[in-house]
């Protein structure tokens, strides 16, 4: 790493109303460092992060880009000035070829125009030294995630990038794959470019990141090369609080003695990703569902919740056999399914509370369609307290709450349909420490009443921290059973590379 | 190197609209001697050469996701704005002043649909009221008739041919050759389907989705009015209430060709040949004589929505 | 989010207290213009007259608005109307063996053909995914087709029937029957969208669709429902369309009737994006629709103005009442 400072943001200031996003960040990379960039969701990482890119204006500071003053407007501007950004959704174009999604706009030209076999030549060439085996002129939709996300950064790099940002690229990345980007941000780093590195899994700053920037509440807290960093340190700034309390198990023992099973899946396949998945969760009892992005974990979910097709194996509710197909059939037979992304497949983003909760319990509360308005009330009221929901009133509109409040009514839409059995999928995910605290203690209490709940994480510590067992599963197959003590996270994760080694060669697009 | 394995239904979405316009030519040449008849080949073409321009730029429309219904009324605009400026007997006039309305027309739906951020289907919807509004506003409802001094040369245009073929026929084959090279040889080109595949990450890419989407509804409108111009051309006359449905047409010929009618995906050839097929499916209904005209917009439907539904099938297939 | 937040900390919400009763200043707005442009205007007789003709608009609004809730669109009205229209006078005028010329039984056969053609596009939209503009684009041409075909483009007329009483039938008090028929249909949408599970079911799938599925709403089969209950205000629309005019023309009956259901509903202050449903809303951007018809009528501009005007008014409403992003 060399001492030449390649970005510095000084006493950059954004306000929103009624919110100060940025109070005067100062923030400096040097040339040839993998920069972290810390914070809970809503410190201001991704405001600071737009402003650099020019998707945001800032209200005042100044940017310096190699000693420079610059103002970028549009993304266009601050990729020609030298800055990429490789975002967490993969921003692709997935009905074009590989080769052009690297070179869009930037195509190379003969007299005619553009020239494609030069692209494709020298898109595969790229691809060839980042050890990255694909078809160029095959259609980006037909590759894997991770291939994915190598182009994206092929991209990054071919545009002649000084510096790079990489916003949780990391996040739908298996451990396989994440080795192989982190070998490739060494390499860029050794070519003297710099990369912002923003990223929720603390192990991964740890491993390849060589200065640490904190930021909360939109202002900086520090700045410190990582060596000198403790991860306790780390979450204590960035939450301000004894972080020991966040960390802490939650769980007690579990006495399986009398308990009845309330799911029994006996291997559960399908023609997509299931090979043969078993899985058994008991009254009061949390099991996790530990395994890779793609590891079947979600699919699991949503196949045996009804969503996603045909399977074959058996399922069984309360020891009765079931086949559903559709949600409407499992939630009548008390199968609760909390999604993975919110936005997408929870809120109704502009409905109130009191409809966002009671959605799936309808028909509970109503007779012959029609609404019993008190009952409804009642339930929501009910629920608000009783999980601390912080929201105005009932008919809040539901994007107007924090998105650990959004998780909350989203639980409350499960609980108040007095499940047996809950899947919660990433319930914590893109939500502040404080919240993801309090979320967990939830997780405990639904199971203290009695009620089984399977918890997909792909975040090992919150599955060690909240199971009485967990089942460890691998390109769609139970490769482990762990249970009480035994459950840590090296244990997880040697149970899916033991399982990965029995699968040798394998490929898990 | 991996090798892409060609699965059958790409194949039959990428190539299946040359082979449904063999079968229905070959059809057509057994069941009809009178379709071999080369006046008749080219009299089908040339019917069809203004249909035709107005989906090679509605292909471009819908590459980009979006969808241009203002189409017919903009012709029809264009067909009474060259017919009432006839008198001028000035070709610049006559011509190209319809064309520069019509790419306004054009220009500003597309402002619409992306700086006011409404949906293209209901910006071009009210364009297509407001163009019509401005048609029987202009005509009073009525047709209007070529001025004597330039009706010869502007209907002696329909009738011209260049070494035997039709200037209609040519000025089709132009701008679909255009529309071929833009979409497959220039950057603006592949712009288009980056916004049609995915627009957010396109304009991370360093695209401006806007600018890509206001230049297709401009040059949608353009084909439009050049559509309008050889219209008023060939009738000698400018028609305030022609070309209702011309939309469906175009969107039809586009969907037959396989274009992806939620953007990103298609090309300009699978156009020409969607359109060569509606010509012959109108033809064959004409020769066939006993099918009331109405038929046509009942069948050309029908084909739309099969054809939608084998892309349907296809894409489960191919997921 | 953030902004969010901040926002209902503000006092009195400008924005939406536009979205929600916008129509209803507007309305008045220019009933005032028009009463002091024309003495005879405010007579009760206005108030009849302009109930009568707002019964096709305000119907199809009706059902355009439960569409466009779903996040959905419907071109198909004006198509399904000259349809029902057509058939119920074929019927009634002995043309069709079915309905055996009984003012009920032609009446039935149109509203069945209507709504079943309103369900043939929401199964293609529901099943197979089709986008809505489509489907109904495909049955707004090919649909005025059938139309056509079945009278062989010719105005069916009859005067003096039964039917033709019911399209002008007063009740005591000279209260106009097509009042009582919009009374009613305002009341059962109104219900239907605030008191019905039905009615959450379609603002939820217009909000997000996959959410809905997982939270067990059979979004299919409200889709269907949604279209099917379309085609049938569509088809009423077209029938009392035709038994006031006492003929059914299947080349006018109906036409652009598609424009000014969406422009109500976006004059209404529902989103083009789907969810939440606005019916007072909707019943005002029917009147003003429809107001600004008579208008144009009164004072003798070019019917064509009007196209126009609403082509303006419906990039300009649906521009004001656009989510703003998220």
């Amino acid at each position: 790493m060399s001492e030449r400072v390649l970005l510095e943001m000084r006493q950059i200031d954004k306000r929103f109303p009624g919110v100060h996003a940025l109070d005067h960040v100062d923030f400096k990379v040097r040339a040839g460092e993998i920069h972290a960039l810390m914070g809970e969701n809503g410190a201001g990482k991704s405001t600071l992060m737009k402003v650099l890119t020019g998707l945001y204006a800032k209200d005042s500071g100044e940017i310096l880009l190699d000693g420079k003053p610059v103002s970028f407007h549009s993304p266009l501007e601050s990729q020609r000035a030298g800055v990429s950004t490789i975002y967490q959704e993969i921003n692709l174009i997935p009905y074009l070829s590989v080769a052009e999604n690297i070179f869009l706009g930037r195509q190379p030209l003969n007299r005619t125009g553009i020239d494609w076999r030069a692209m494709e030549a020298r898109a595969g060439k790229i691809l060839a030294e980042m050890g990255v085996d694909v078809d160029v002129t095959q259609e980006l939709r037909r590759c894997g995630t991770a291939i994915q996300q190598m182009i994206a950064i092929a991209r990054a790099i071919f545009s002649d990038a000084r510096l790079v940002v990489m916003d949780e690229p990391t996040s739908s990345l298996d451990e396989k794959e994440t080795a192989v980007l982190f070998q490739q941000m060494r390499r860029l780093k050794e070519q003297g470019l710099a990369i912002i590195f923003i990223s929720h899994r603390l192990d991964e700053i740890f491993e390849i990141c060589d200065t640490v920037t904190i930021l909360k509440d939109g202002k900086l807290v520090e700045e410190r090369p990582v060596e000198r960093l403790t991860k306790l340190e780390l979450v204590s700034k960035m939450i301000g609080r004894d972080a020991s309390d966040v960390l802490r198990r939650k769980n007690g023992g579990y006495d399986a003695a009398g308990k009845r099973t309330v799911l029994e899946a006996r291997n559960v396949a399908n023609e997509v990703k299931l090979r043969g998945i078993n899985v058994t969760v008991r009254a009061g009892e949390v099991v996790g569902l530990a395994g890779l992005l793609g590891s079947g974990r979600t699919e699991f979910a949503r196949v045996a919740f009804g969503q996603d097709g045909d399977y074959t194996g058996e399922l069984e509710i309360n020891g009765q056999p079931v086949r559903f197909k559709s949600p409407r059939g499992a939630i009548d037979r008390g199968l609760a399914y909390c999604a993975e992304d919110r936005k997408v497949e929870g809120i109704f983003p502009h409905m109130s509370v009191r409809e966002n909760m009671t959605i799936a319990i309808l028909p509970k509360i109503s007779r012959f369609g029609i609404l019993n308005a008190k009952k409804q009330d009642e339930i929501v009221e009910r629920y608000i307290r009783s999980l601390n929901i912080k929201t105005p009133g009932a008919g809040q509109q539901i994007h107007n709450l924090s998105g650990g409040n959004q998780q909350k009514v989203l639980l409350a839409r499960w609980l108040c349909m007095e499940p047996d059995l809950i899947i919660l999928d990433e319930p914590t995910r893109g939500i502040d420490v404080g919240a993801k605290s309090e979320i967990e203690s939830l997780i405990q209490e639904i199971a203290g009443r009695g009620i089984g709940v399977l918890l997909i994480s792909s975040e090992l510590e919150e599955l060690v921290r909240n199971c009485h067992r967990v089942v460890v599963i691998r390109d769609g197959r139970n490769v482990g059973d762990l249970e009480g003590g035994s459950i840590s996270e090296e244990n997880i994760m040697e149970r899916i590379a033991q399982g990965a080694a029995k699968e040798e060669g394998h490929e898990n697009g | 190197m991996k090798r892409k394995t060609m699965n059958p239904m790409d194949i039959l979405q990428k190539q299946g609209a040359l082979l449904a316009l063999a079968v229905l030519t070959a059809a057509a040449m057994i069941r009809f001697p009178v379709f071999r008849q080369t006046g008749n080949i080219l009299n089908i073409l040339r019917q069809n050469s203004m249909i035709g321009i107005i989906a090679v730029a509605m292909t471009l429309v819908i590459l980009t996701g979006g969808i241009d219904l203002s189409v017919g009324a903009v012709t029809a605009l264009s067909s009474v704005l060259a017919a009432s400026l006839s008198g001028t007997n000035s070709p610049i006039l006559i011509l190209l002043l319809p064309i520069a309305a019509g790419t306004l027309l054009g220009f500003c739906n597309g402002l619409v649909v992306t700086k006011m951020s409404v949906a293209p289907f209901i910006s071009s919807l009210g364009m297509m009221m407001i163009a019509r509004g401005i048609a029987l506003v202009i005509t009073s409802g009525n047709s209007v008739p070529m001025a004597e001094v330039s009706k010869g040369w502007i209907t002696a245009m329909a009738e011209a041919s260049l070494l035997g073929v039709p200037v209609f026929i040519l000025l089709f084959a132009l701008v679909a050759a255009a529309g071929v090279y833009l979409t497959r040889k220039t950057r603006f080109g592949r712009d288009i389907y980056a916004v049609g595949g995915n627009e957010d990450a396109a304009r991370m890419m360093g695209i401006q989705p806007g600018r890509v989407k206001i230049a297709v509804y401009a040059l949608s409108g353009f084909a439009a009015s050049l559509s309008g111009v050889l219209l008023a051309s060939r009738l000698g006359s400018g028609q305030p209430v022609t070309c209702e449905g011309w939309e469906m047409d175009a969107i039809a010929a586009v969907a037959i060709g396989g274009t992806k009618l939620s953007g990103g995906r298609g090309a300009v050839p699978g156009t020409v040949f969607g359109v060569l097929i509606l010509a012959v499916i109108k033809n064959m209904i004409n020769l066939q004589g006993s099918l009331n005209s109405w038929w046509q917009s009942i069948i050309t439907g029908t084909l739309l929505l099969a054809v939608i539904l084998t892309q349907v099938f296809g894409e489960r297939k191919g997921a | 989010m953030r902004m969010a937040e901040a926002s209902k900390d503000r006092g009195f919400d400008w924005n939406r207290h536009f979205r929600a009763f916008g129509a209803a200043y507007a309305f008045l707005a220019i009933v005032l213009a028009d009463s002091l442009l024309n003495k005879n205007f405010f007579a009760l007789n206005t108030f009849w007259n302009l109930s009568i003709q707002a019964l096709p608009v305000l119907l199809t609004a009706l059902g355009m608005l439960l569409v466009i809730s779903t996040g959905g669109i419907d071109i198909s009205v004006g198509s399904i109307m000259a349809v029902a229209g057509v058939l119920c006078a074929q019927s009634l005028t002995g043309q069709l063996p079915i309905g055996g010329g009984s003012v009920p039984g032609a009446m039935f056969l149109g509203l069945a053909v209507a709504t079943l053609i309103g369900a043939f596009s929401g199964l293609l939209i529901a099943w197979f995914r089709i986008q809505p503009v489509i489907v109904t684009l495909v049955l707004y041409i090919a649909g005025r087709g059938v139309a056509q075909l079945m009278s062989d483009g010719g105005t069916i007329v009859f005067y003096g029937t039964r039917f033709n009483d019911m399209g002008v039938a007063r009740l005591p008090g000279n209260v106009p029957i097509q009042l009582v028929v919009e009374v009613v249909f305002v009341l059962a949408t109104a219900f239907i969208l605030k008191k019905s599970t039905f009615g959450y079911y379609v603002q939820a799938i217009g909000e997000n669709p996959a959410a809905s599925t997982l939270s067990g709403i059979r979004t299919k089969s409200v889709l269907v429902a949604v279209y099917a209950l379309s085609g049938f205000m569509a088809g009423l629309a077209g029938i009392f369309t035709s038994a006031r005019s006492s003929c059914a023309d299947p080349n006018t009956l109906g036409a652009l009737a598609e424009m000014d259901a969406i422009a109500a509903v976006a004059i209404g202050g529902t989103s083009m994006n789907g969810g939440k449903s606005r019916v007072m809303g909707t019943i005002f951007g029917a009147m003003i629709i429809q107001l600004v018809t008579i208008t144009i009528n009164m004072n003798n501009i070019h019917y064509a103005y009007a196209r126009i005007l609403k082509g303006l008014i419906i990039i300009a409403a649906v521009y004001l009442q656009r989510e703003k992003k998220r």
